[in-house]
């Protein structure tokens, strides 16, 4: 069917950091708020809330909007692994899209800072039951990766340094301090050859964002963005020789993503990427289209995707710097991209912002490069 | 070398995956695909419906003893049953299409190179919450002495 317009009239967030003492629950309402008067709504506006979280256990949704006085709307609670705020997203923008619904909460929220360890995989999965933790996935990709292409660990570390950089410009990001490349290299490893500085972050964080159609975004205070694409793919099984170096899961999203826009990847201004990991980021360079299979260190060490290049990449921080509280990150995304995309990102203000696209995968199963995938490409209402 | 301990009487032994693999008491562990009935494709673990025919019957297929390495990584300090080192990658045996997953002896990065052979053998990967030794394959380099 075609899609009528759809917007984002408003979006917010709670900085993501380590809030051991604030419940998961308030985390989201405060993010609920921020959203609701940016969009200049008081919240009878709202027909349903859907809300994205990986560990937040059962009813979030309910738990939260307590706090808010919009209980009484159908609320959906989503889970999606690392991709359950941008499902929640993806779901809502098919609604108000499909015109069921005319304005839409979105929430992402997780809560990871009172755990321990790594996020371990469903014992019930054959390659978690082995020990084949998510740092064990990436690694695996990395020496893989470095094998066919020859990347070197400096290539690696400097995915870590520039997310660094770019965090300390961002008052949401967990991290505020810059590292070099040595510093990324010398510290504790992981999964070998990722470091600690090359893994993301545990965190908690809640963001929220209102999906609306084309007549609440002709009334809404800020300039609304528009939802050009929003795709949502599970992955393939492949239990023989699948190319650990190529996610077919984010390549298949992209193609979608992209024809759904009318867009190709030269089109983009910016992205916020799924960098879980350092050799993450290079990867999805790859998948997304911004430069071919074996060519990421290149771009990164170009500074094509710095701050201040032709395409910006994870300019928040990503997951790397920002944090990772994985229900929030997907929708924190897009609270990134509407900002820069309303010129209103202050000293990471990407230049002449006009197309951005989140990518959000995640979810290990065996077979599978990764559970599920979500791409959205946002564009400045012209 | 590590030691297997044997199980108390009351605890029947833990076989992780032991539909899988066997110990024929060589030192090796032989691993079992299940093999589509209609298409010969393999699969370890096993699936219900064959991905490249939509078969829905498999028999067992022996791999043979050697595969060659993927990839694999070294994993410090894990917590949880995990020992505070060891290695996990993949084994892909050419002639079967089948890749497995599983844990490796070695945990030197040096010991180990992307393409070598590797075959598998019995061991206890971890000590579960209760105390008891929990029995599976894992691979080691097949040039190694045993």
């Amino acid at each position: 069917m075609t899609m009528r317009p759809t917007y984002i009239i408003g979006a917010g967030m709670v900085p993501f950091g380590k809030h051991k003492d604030i419940p998961l629950s308030e985390l989201s309402a405060r993010a609920v708020e921020n959203a609701l008067s940016n969009a200049g709504f008081g919240g009878d506006e709202i027909e349903a809330a859907y809300l994205g979280t990986q560990w937040g256990g059962s009813m979030v949704g309910q738990r939260a909007l307590k706090h808010t006085g919009l209980l009484g709307l159908p609320i959906l609670n989503v889970e999606n692994a690392c991709s359950s705020g941008s499902t929640a997203l993806h779901l809502a923008r098919k609604m108000v899209g499909a015109g069921l619904h005319d304005a839409v909460l979105v929430i992402g929220a997780d809560k990871l800072s009172t755990r321990a360890g790594p996020i371990p995989r469903h014992p019930e999965d054959f390659d978690g039951s082995l020990g084949m933790s998510p740092p064990a996935v990436y690694a695996n990709r990395t020496r893989r990766y470095m094998h066919e292409y020859g990347a070197t660990l400096e290539d690696l570390a400097r995915v870590s340094v520039k997310n660094r950089h770019n965090a300390c410009l961002n008052p949401n990001a967990l991290f505020q301090a810059s590292v070099t490349i040595d510093e990324v290299l010398e510290s504790r490893m992981v999964a070998d050859p990722l470091t600690l500085l090359q893994c993301c972050p545990r965190a908690d964080g809640a963001a929220a964002v209102i999906v609306a159609n084309e007549a609440w975004a002709r009334k809404a205070p800020q300039a609304p963005v528009r939802i050009l694409a929003s795709q949502l793919c599970s992955g393939r099984y492949d239990g023989g020789f699948r190319d650990m170096t190529s996610p077919e899961i984010t390549l298949r999203c992209a193609a979608a993503a992209y024809a759904e826009a009318g867009l190709d990847s030269s089109a983009i201004d910016l992205a916020e990427v799924h960098d879980a990991f350092s050799i993450a980021e290079l990867l999805y360079y790859e998948a997304l289209g911004f430069c071919k299979r074996g060519e990421a260190p290149q771009l990164l060490r170009d500074g094509v995707t710095a701050l201040e290049g032709r395409l910006p990449v994870n300019p928040s921080g990503g997951l790397l710097a920002k944090g990772h509280p994985p229900g929030a990150t997907g929708v924190a995304q897009v609270v990134e991209a509407v900002e820069q995309l309303r010129g209103q990102a202050d000293g990471r203000q990407v230049k002449q912002a006009r197309h951005a696209l989140t990518h959000c995968t995640g979810g290990g199963v065996s077979g599978l490069d990764h559970g599920a995938c979500t791409i959205h490409i946002l564009a400045a209402d012209a | 070398m590590q030691d297997v301990p044997s199980a108390s009487p009351d605890v029947p032994e833990q076989r992780l995956h032991g539909q899988y693999w066997s110990d024929p008491g060589d030192g090796t562990a032989a691993l079992i695909a299940s093999a589509c009935v209609q298409c010969q494709a393999a699969y370890l673990p096993s699936i219900a419906r064959c991905t490249h025919c939509g078969g829905r019957e498999f028999s067992p297929r022996p791999l043979p003893q050697e595969g060659q390495l993927y990839t694999y990584t070294i994993i410090h300090k894990n917590g949880s049953v995990w020992p505070p080192i060891y290695t996990i990658g993949y084994v892909d045996y050419p002639e079967d299409g089948v890749r497995v997953c599983g844990q490796i002896l070695e945990t030197d990065p040096q010991a180990l190179r992307i393409g070598m052979a590797m075959r598998a053998e019995p061991a206890v990967l971890y000590t579960d919450d209760g105390g008891h030794p929990v029995h599976c394959f894992r691979f080691r380099a097949a040039g190694e002495a045993q």
